[in-house]
């Protein structure tokens, strides 16, 4: 977050928080992602905000740790870790409150996976800033994303001249201070906010599912033989149809082939074809079942033959949808998912899913 | 561009079908020699005048070794062949144009399948493994899709629709209800049919047919020798086959309530048969039953209801037993079973019982004017098969009286 050299840089902080059935962890726990271009700017994606100033200091502390492999992480007892992190944080602050600019809204937030010790240094930050919205209310703690979504969300509501202290706590302590520049209101307007990059779907996954997912629990397999692994050779021949989702445009009659063909479907043609992607389209579901016997990481599979908007069908399996709701007619996108495990190979492909709502009222390519 | 046909050239002059179901203490080599016995039983022949075999299976065995193994055949020409669901009937149209061709004075098709040795419930193994892009749907998804689609397409609701399919389904148990080799030999009355668990939506349990082991054989000899080894023959009217360019899965303007491919082999077949109201010319019907909403498309496909209107024939019984056209009388895939390699030849076996007068009297059809019989095989899925459409007769020249 502070490594802007001469170029531009991309920091993508991201964080699947795993916790062992029951835990604090698992019950607190978060999902989330977030990228920010630390660079100098240019006409085109102007400086949103600056860094003023930034202080850091590691601790080696055994407050939470893992062994490689382990599924979750373990921490020491609470009290202990507070005992360590509010002194540095302390230390830190003192350094920089001392070079905080005279004018400006003052906003911060206080991040970190010891909930304690974030509680009570945020309590001495709100002396010198407005703190926002703890966010792992509404998220849970997102861990490693905290500090992304922290800044995102600062950006969604800052002003021009606004100051935002940003302080990080695991294994040590970071301090930042940012303030918006007077592009940060304008660039608003071209992108949705935090809130309504939610996922949805993550409300309606029960425990077993949860569990199941994340590899906790082995549920029953499908009585049917166990899934094939995908083949390396054939999967590397097509590898703009399995990973790109490239399928191929007669240049003789216009029909689009999917899977990509040689031997135009249409007029037989053969070797006269063009790439045709389909990932960013949409589609709708023409007809579908619920196959309670086909092997899925998310069962019942909901199979379904979806039509693209540009033509072409694709028969597939529909995800992140509640199989009542599933019906013929109903707009989906492509989403590039695992279908199944075996022997040891993911086997990763397109699945289809209900067109979220967000991107229904603009573009999701921006 | 279309087939000769060898109508009248080749006759069925004996025929065996072992029960179908699950033969826990029968082998692929039981199976056959069951099916080769009964088979040779039921003509004047031995087996010295048999002179090739073609052996249909998907998947118990590679080569006409497995059969020429089993039966220890001394030194004759056996072909292995496999058309998915189609395969039993490929042995028969390859044996019989053997025959036509005048290589062989008599040749034996016979069909066998073990797939209950498994473990699983449905079919395992029909797909190549590839790049992983395909979706690994099972069959009964895979057929859900019309059912859906016809329901969407002519306006029927979820209950009628489910009403249409139990009612199919109800038929052909009623029919196997009264067949000594059949797998299922229960009648299963319409409410446990309907509230019967779900396996794709909005098939369920009793929608989908019954996995079992079992084979069945005919002898193929010239038409003017058929009575040297029968005095009731059968003969071949039409043998109609086709691949389709599997492309339905990728083309958006295939409707998924019909099967091109099934369209295309009843029209050969009816053309080398001189059939032009199929409706009202067959007779009766062996039709590739594997889930009900096959059976229902089928009814429109093979011209026996129109389009649109097939669910309102089922619903008024036109395809039962006692029925206008009675399909599956020998309660079909749905309640005989489902022996891949053998079904196609089991279905040409009950044509041969009906046309011979050797059907169990509680169950024999009511032939009226025709003396045609048909039957009729779909392999892979809607929108990416093979089919097979057969006539025969126990008449030569014109089908109809």
């Amino acid at each position: 977050m502070t490594a802007a050299a001469d170029g531009t840089s991309l920091g993508v902080f991201a964080d699947i928080r795993s916790g062992a059935p029951g835990s604090a962890d698992e019950i607190e726990g978060g999902d989330a992602a977030a990228a920010i271009v630390v660079g100098n700017g240019t006409d085109d994606q102007p400086v949103l905000a600056e860094l003023l100033h930034s202080a850091h200091t590691t601790i080696e502390v055994l407050d939470r740790w893992r062994t490689p492999g382990a599924d979750t992480s373990r921490s020491w007892e609470e009290r202990f870790g507070e005992s360590v992190y509010l002194p540095a944080a302390r230390g830190l602050l003192a350094e920089i409150v001392g070079s905080l600019p005279a004018d400006g809204r003052r906003l911060a937030a206080v991040v970190g996976t010891h909930a304690r010790a974030v509680k009570a240094v945020a309590r001495d930050v709100s002396e010198h800033a407005k703190l926002l919205e703890d966010l792992a209310v509404e998220f849970g703690n997102c861990g490693a994303a905290q500090p992304g979504l922290a800044l995102a969300d600062w950006l969604d509501q800052a002003q021009a001249g606004d100051i935002f202290i940003l302080v990080v706590i695991s294994d040590g302590v970071s301090a930042m201070v940012y303030r918006a520049t007077s592009a940060v209101e304008d660039e608003r307007r071209h992108r949705s906010d935090l809130s309504r990059r939610q996922h949805a779907p993550t409300d309606s996954v029960d425990y077993l599912t949860y569990l199941s997912w994340r590899g906790l629990l082995q549920s029953a397999p499908a009585r049917r033989p166990d899934p094939e692994p995908p083949l390396a050779p054939p999967s590397f021949r097509r590898t703009r149809w399995k990973f790109a989702l490239e399928a191929s445009r007669c240049t003789e009659c216009e029909t689009r082939q999917v899977p990509p063909s040689r031997v135009c479907r249409s007029c037989h043609v053969v070797d006269h074809m063009a790439p045709d992607p389909l990932s960013g389209e949409r589609a709708r579901v023409f007809s579908y079942t619920i196959d309670r016997l086909a092997h899925t990481p998310s069962p019942p599979l909901v199979g379904a033959v979806i039509d693209f908007e540009g033509g072409g069908r694709l028969k597939c399996e529909i995800t992140d949808v509640d199989p009542d709701l599933v019906e013929v007619g109903l707009p989906v996108e492509m989403t590039f998912r695992r279908l199944t495990t075996a022997r040891g190979v993911h086997n990763y492909f397109w699945k289809a899913r209900p067109v979220r709502a967000a991107a229904l009222t603009e573009g999701v390519e921006r | 561009m279309s087939s000769h046909g060898i109508s009248d050239a080749v006759a069925i002059v004996g025929m065996g079908c072992t029960p179908f179901g699950e033969h826990w203490d029968k082998s692929v080599d039981d199976l056959l020699t069951d099916a080769y016995d009964l088979t040779l039983s039921s003509a004047k022949i031995e087996r010295a005048d048999i002179d090739a075999y073609w052996l249909g299976t998907m998947a118990a065995g590679m080569s006409g070794l497995v059969l020429s193994r089993a039966l220890r055949l001394n030194y004759k020409p056996v072909t292995r062949v496999e058309n998915f669901c189609s395969t039993g009937s490929e042995a028969l149209r390859n044996a019989c144009y053997a025959v036509a061709s005048g290589a062989y004075d008599v040749a034996m098709a016979i069909g066998v399948e073990k797939l209950k040795d498994s473990g699983f419930s449905g079919l395992t193994g029909t797909s190549m493994i590839d790049d992983g892009t395909k979706a690994d749907l099972t069959a009964p998804a895979l057929f859900s899709f019309l059912g859906t689609s016809y329901a969407a397409r002519y306006g029927l609701d979820a209950d009628v629709l489910k009403e249409v399919l139990t009612r199919i389904a109800w038929k052909n148990h009623q029919n196997g209800a009264k067949n000594p080799l059949a797998q299922f030999r229960k009648p299963v009355s319409m409410e446990t049919i309907r509230s019967a668990p779900m396996i794709a939506d909005p098939l369920g349990l009793f929608d989908c047919s019954g996995v079992a082991d079992g084979a069945a054989a005919a002898i193929v000899v010239r038409a003017e020798d058929a009575h040297k080894y029968t005095d009731h023959p059968i003969y071949i009217k039409a043998l109609s086959f086709v691949a389709g360019p599997a492309t339905g899965g990728g083309d958006s303007d295939y409707p998924y309530t019909t099967i091109p491919e099934v369209v295309a082999a009843a029209k050969d077949a009816y053309l080398q048969a001189g059939v032009t109201a199929p409706r009202e010319q067959i007779a009766m019907a062996e039709v590739h039953d594997c889930f009900t909403p096959t059976e229902l498309v089928l009814m429109e496909d093979l011209g026996f209801a129109e389009r649109g209107e097939g669910w309102k024939d089922v619903l008024d019984g036109a395809f039962d037993l006692d029925g206008r056209l009675p399909v599956n009388p020998d309660g079909g895939l749905k309640a005989f079973g489902h022996p891949i390699g053998a079904s196609g030849l089991r279905m040409m076996y009950e044509c041969w019982l009906q046309l011979r007068g050797d059907a169990p009297v509680d169950r024999r059809v009511d032939f009226g004017e025709s003396r045609l019989a048909l039957t009729h095989n779909l392999g892979g899925n809607p929108g990416d098969c093979v089919s097979f459409v057969g006539i025969v007769s126990d008449q030569l020249g014109s089908p109809v009286l």
